[in-house]
């Protein structure tokens, strides 16, 4: 209970007030605009939170992650073209809602929406981290070794188009986690004699390069693309009329938030689904229970809300499989272990007993964050859809400038800048070619944890696999895995989310 | 994605076997007895890169249907180009550092990309002050020098 109390002092100081405020404002803008979305700022801010308290600098990546979620549906709502890919559900109703005339209808019922549902799956993840985490504890190497080989397959399942490319895409980044010194031996392992490699690739590197300016690079290709057919890509944001949201219509549509808020936080703690299939899943469900199902797609508040909260709530679960078993569920919890470890905290079930303090203190502040998406977003959502209107031929080059910056900083050398570019280029092709990427970072960030549990599993089964049967969890996680893959390939190879 | 997968299906063959075969033997050293050697995870990797892109490439060319991909000549092009950009883009960085490289880098990108009329102003007010804001925030920010 003192930690709890300590936590919550912690995370009421001016400073992680004015962090977290910081980190909404960026995640909407960055939300806002076409192209660009909550993980590549994240991405991009890491480094510059190397001298931020633990606190502060997970408090700021995180609100940067919910006003990027919110953020992502100004643009759809506007322009009917999704900041990121978690608000196109939300554009189905926000879009024509806002040619109705009630643009400012059709984000406030966003924000609202965002903010509930994400507070929502907060709540749950308060509620639920800790006790999954006492449990967590009681697991051994063998049964670990098997949760992350049942994720690794999870994952590669559900995200991208086949489970054969997840699968590469998973085995690619277990690989390139190899190089550097092997955790057992302490011998450099693939480093071809370079010495900037010892201590294995950043993850900054990867996480810039293939998150941030592989997407910057697709954005350009894209603009010169439309430039040379004469597509036209210029957007006016006009005037928006004074229309408003009352809290009688909001209050109203309460059951369609909630059953969006169980959904989404139900989907953002299963690894590897992310918030767009939350966003359509609720949008459905919404659809399903109304009594106007004619009116969805044709400017219904309840159509963008449910989208909104339900996508939103997958912010908060996303965390529960990193907290609690040390699993990334998405790339931005990926990138989030990255900040956990550049701050001296291995995030898994242990930082409950390791740094109890710092994990309510981060509560608490997420909690702020979503009272203070609501209260930003909703004073400057005319000053926020004006970022819409920025030129991409000034927003882009910006871009790959903060990403250079943003690997030079992280590491101090100029073979960051190159592994990033390198990781870029690497990443444009993954994209193009149909390899979820997401996995890829996933089997990078979690073969530490692999292989670390490998080799105490293969010692305590003294290298008898027949000794599985001795954990009947672990059996039953290999099962599963089994189980995943045999039903991905009976389905063929249907176009995940 | 029949195209995108019969291209990239035989070059992760090569790349898992070269790997498998080749590179890991000589990069990782072998591991003591009773213990799991530092090369197994890296070889595990790179045999299911090789079977599995070798399904890849056979379900891609028993495939009768074309599906979709936006992978084709011109983005290889595209690819080509910005990897000469970002070569120029690393050199003038690192020779002339972050607050010079940084403007000309950043005007060279945003001119590449044929802005107009009054995009071209705003572009070079971005190239002048980013830099220059990014070199002062790391060093009164972060008691970081950038070169």
């Amino acid at each position: 209970m003192d930690l709890i109390l300590l936590g919550i002092q912690d995370a009421l100081t001016l400073t992680t007030l004015l962090t977290v405020a910081a980190g909404v404002c960026l995640g909407i803008v960055v939300g806002a605009i076409p192209g660009l979305n909550a993980p590549m700022a994240i991405a991009i801010a890491v480094p510059l939170t190397f001298y931020m308290t633990p606190l502060a600098a997970l408090a700021f990546l995180i609100s940067v992650n919910k006003g990027g979620s919110f953020g992502g549906s100004i643009s759809g709502i506007l322009l009917n073209t999704p900041g990121s890919p978690e608000a196109a559900a939300t554009a189905i109703d926000g879009y024509p809602l806002a040619r109705k005339g009630r643009p400012i209808t059709a984000m406030q019922t966003a924000l609202g929406a965002s903010v509930c549902g994400d507070l929502f799956s907060d709540i749950v993840l308060v509620l639920v981290a800790a006790p999954l985490a006492l449990v967590a504890l009681k697991l051994g190497p063998v049964e670990i070794c098997s949760v992350v080989i049942f994720a690794f397959a999870m994952i590669s399942g559900l995200m991208g188009n086949s489970l054969i490319k997840g699968l590469i895409a998973t085995a690619l980044g277990i690989f390139f986690a190899t190089i550097g010194t092997d955790p057992t031996m302490s011998m450099p392992r693939l480093t071809f004699d370079n010495i900037n490699l010892v201590s294995g690739i950043p993850l900054m590197a990867i996480g810039i390069g293939m998150l941030a300016l592989s997407e910057v690079l697709i954005q350009i290709e894209i603009y010169l693309r439309d430039s040379r057919s004469g597509a036209k890509e210029a957007v006016e944001i006009q005037s928006l009329p004074d229309d408003r949201l009352t809290p009688r219509i909001f209050l109203a549509i309460w059951r369609t938030v909630l059953r969006s808020a169980v959904i989404g936080t139900f989907i953002g703690a299963l690894p590897g689904l992310g918030a767009t299939i939350a966003g359509f899943l609720g949008y459905g469900a919404a659809k399903r229970a109304s009594k106007n199902p004619e009116k969805f797609g044709k400017g219904e508040i309840e159509g963008v809300a449910a989208a909104e909260a339900a996508n939103s709530a997958v912010v908060g679960a996303n965390l529960i499989p990193l907290l609690t078993l040390g699993i990334p569920g998405n790339v931005t919890s990926a990138l989030l272990v990255g900040a956990f470890i550049i701050h001296g905290v291995a995030p898994g079930p242990w930082m409950f007993e390791e740094h109890g303090r710092l994990i309510y203190s981060m509560f608490t502040a997420m909690i702020i964050a979503n009272f203070l998406n609501w209260i930003i977003g909703g004073a400057g959502l005319r000053l926020f859809a004006k970022v819409l209107a920025i030129p991409k031929p000034v927003i882009l080059p910006a871009l790959v400038f903060l990403c250079i910056t943003g690997s030079y900083l992280n590491d101090q050398s100029f073979f960051a800048i190159e592994l990033t570019i390198a990781f870029a280029i690497f990443g444009f092709l993954m994209r193009k070619l149909g390899y979820p990427f997401v996995t890829f970072i996933i089997g990078f960030v979690l073969t530490p944890m692999l292989e670390l549990s490998l080799s105490q599993a293969y010692i305590l089964m003294e290298g008898n696999i027949a000794a599985l049967v001795n954990y009947p969890i672990a059996l039953a996680l290999v099962a599963m895995t089994m189980a995943v893959i045999v039903r991905a390939f009976l389905r063929g190879h249907e176009p995940g989310p | 994605m029949r195209f995108a997968d019969l291209i990239s299906g035989p070059v992760l063959v090569l790349f898992g076997f070269a790997l498998a075969v080749w590179v890991i033997p000589i990069e990782a050293v072998p591991g003591d007895p009773g213990e799991i050697a530092p090369a197994f995870l890296p070889t595990v990797a790179a045999v299911v890169i090789a079977v599995l892109a070798g399904f890849q490439t056979v379900i891609a060319g028993m495939g009768r249907k074309k599906t979709p991909s936006d992978f084709d000549g011109s983005s290889v092009l595209f690819l080509l180009a910005s990897a000469v950009v970002f070569g120029l883009v690393i050199a003038l960085i690192m020779n002339f550092g972050f607050i010079i490289g940084g403007i000309s880098s950043t005007a060279l990108i945003g001119f590449l990309m044929r802005p107009k009329g009054s995009e071209r102003w705003w572009l070079l007010i971005i190239a002048v002050t980013l830099p220059l804001g990014s070199y002062q925030l790391a060093w009164h920010g972060l008691r970081l020098s950038l070169p």
